[in-house]
């Protein structure tokens, strides 16, 4: 259930990133090299946040080998 | 002998290579790297009978130069950059609307700009042959010197630079226990221990690293946060695809990221599977052999697992046949049995039945029991 969570919270914040690069026109400008940097930058930032989300809320369970 | 101890090891190099010159040709040629690994596959099952020990002269020397061997997984570092370089340039011809024709170039004719489905090919050739390459990664993350920031940067083009820790601290430390997410349990299958291995060694990553800078008295959310430095490895290859095809370069990244991390998770899930350890020191039957001839010479001796596993520090060219638990199949083919779960656990039971049997400890078998 936990995972679940993470996953629909990782695709939340994953979609509000979307949408605001597709806001500031990111697929129109990405052969500029300062926007793709801006753009890759924040692809990378959204990455690392959806790592975190999902190491805080899925937690352990989803290692343990056995119900206790 | 020697000449033949150390070229034996040039398989992936060689490959990719010709993986690299595939996608530069391009046209149907884009797909050489796939049909690679498909090739591979066939000649690992047919000799998955010839098993060799490892090479020592008559004074007990290995026949391995190390100069040679580090300077080859060294420079597999610029392969798997240009292997980047040149799927970006396919990108970004297929999204400048590159004309495609034929050009010529010192007599070899290639094809100028590209159609999507040779991008495809492009993009899973380079995906299959950067998780290929990861087993430098592996290697030199073993080496406590330059090789580590090598093996960093190898694993970060494709988005895992948090695996050259966990391999070391976690999973080598935690083999055959739940606490380390590289070892798959039993009833576990492949996809599902590819996210979560993978997830796992990220999550150990980061935490070893919060504490580290918690004693310090740092936040975690900081440069010297070897979590944070690892992904930035990773930024130029991001900045590269985007700019050389927005959102195709994008999905073209993530592509090989995913194929890239699915063959290490793999192999690690090959190397352990089911196997459990309670505790005392890592023993040789806590990891699964997979030495066939083809596989040893390929994956430079990865499939030595149960003398690696022992012997952590010990140059590849060195790791011998110790006796352990062996599946009796090599890598290339056994993966394709890992792919289909309900035909890979047919497979493994014999192999797990074996080696509750004949390995397990007392305590290891009362938690093999729990399973079944």
């Amino acid at each position: 259930m936990n995972t679940l969570k993470a996953i629909l919270l990782m695709s939340i914040w994953t979609s509000i990133l979307g949408a605001a690069l597709y806001f500031f026109d990111a697929h129109a400008h990405y052969r500029n090299i300062l926007w793709a940097t801006v753009i890759g930058l924040t692809l990378l930032i959204t990455h690392m946040v959806n790592m975190f989300i999902y190491f805080k809320v899925a937690g352990d369970k989803p290692y343990k080998w056995f119900d206790k | 002998m020697k000449f033949y101890v150390n070229a034996r090891y040039l398989i992936v190099p060689f490959m990719s290579l010709i993986a690299i010159a595939g996608i530069l040709i391009g046209g149907s040629f884009a797909w050489v790297g796939v049909a690679l690994f498909g090739l591979n596959t066939i000649i690992d099952t047919l000799t998955k009978n010839i098993h060799l020990p490892a090479d020592f002269d008559e004074t007990g020397e290995s026949y391995g130069i190390k100069g040679f061997q580090y300077a080859v997984m060294f420079l597999m570092l610029p392969v798997f950059i240009v292997l980047q370089l040149v799927l970006a340039y396919r990108i970004f011809q297929y999204t400048s609307l590159t004309p495609i024709e034929t050009a010529a170039f010192l007599g070899v004719s290639y094809e100028v700009g590209t159609s999507g489905f040779n991008l495809i090919g492009a993009t899973l050739s380079s995906g299959l042959w950067a998780g290929l390459g990861i087993i430098y990664g592996h290697e030199l993350s073993h080496n406590k010197k330059e090789g580590f920031l090598v093996s960093r940067l190898i694993m970060a083009l494709s988005g895992a630079s948090h695996f050259t820790y966990a391999h070391v601290y976690n999973h080598h430390l935690d083999l055959g226990h739940e606490d380390d997410a590289a070892t798959a349990p039993r009833g576990r299958n492949i996809y599902a221990h590819a996210w979560l291995s993978h997830m796992g060694q990220s999550r150990f990553s980061y935490n070893l690293e919060e504490q580290r800078l918690s004693k310090r008295g740092s936040s975690a959310l900081n440069f010297d946060n070897r979590w944070i430095l690892g992904y930035l490895y990773s930024l130029p290859s991001i900045v590269l695809f985007v700019w050389a095809g927005g959102l195709v370069g994008v999905a073209a990244l993530f592509t090989v990221w995913v194929v890239a991390n699915f063959l290490l998770e793999a192999l690690n899930f090959m190397g352990h599977y089911g196997l459990i350890r309670t505790e005392g020191p890592v023993e040789h039957r806590h990891s699964w052999d997979n030495d066939s001839v083809f596989t040893s010479w390929f994956f430079i001796e990865i499939g030595r697992q149960c003398d690696h596993h022992v012997r952590g520090e010990t140059y590849f060219w060195e790791l011998d046949d110790v006796e352990g638990p062996n599946y009796g199949i090599g890598y290339f083919s056994l993966f394709v049995l890992t792919l289909i779960p309900p035909l890979f656990r047919v497979y493994v039971q014999k192999h797990l039945d074996n080696w509750d049997e004949k390995y397990a400890s007392r305590d290891e078998k009362v938690i093999a029991a729990q399973f079944s």
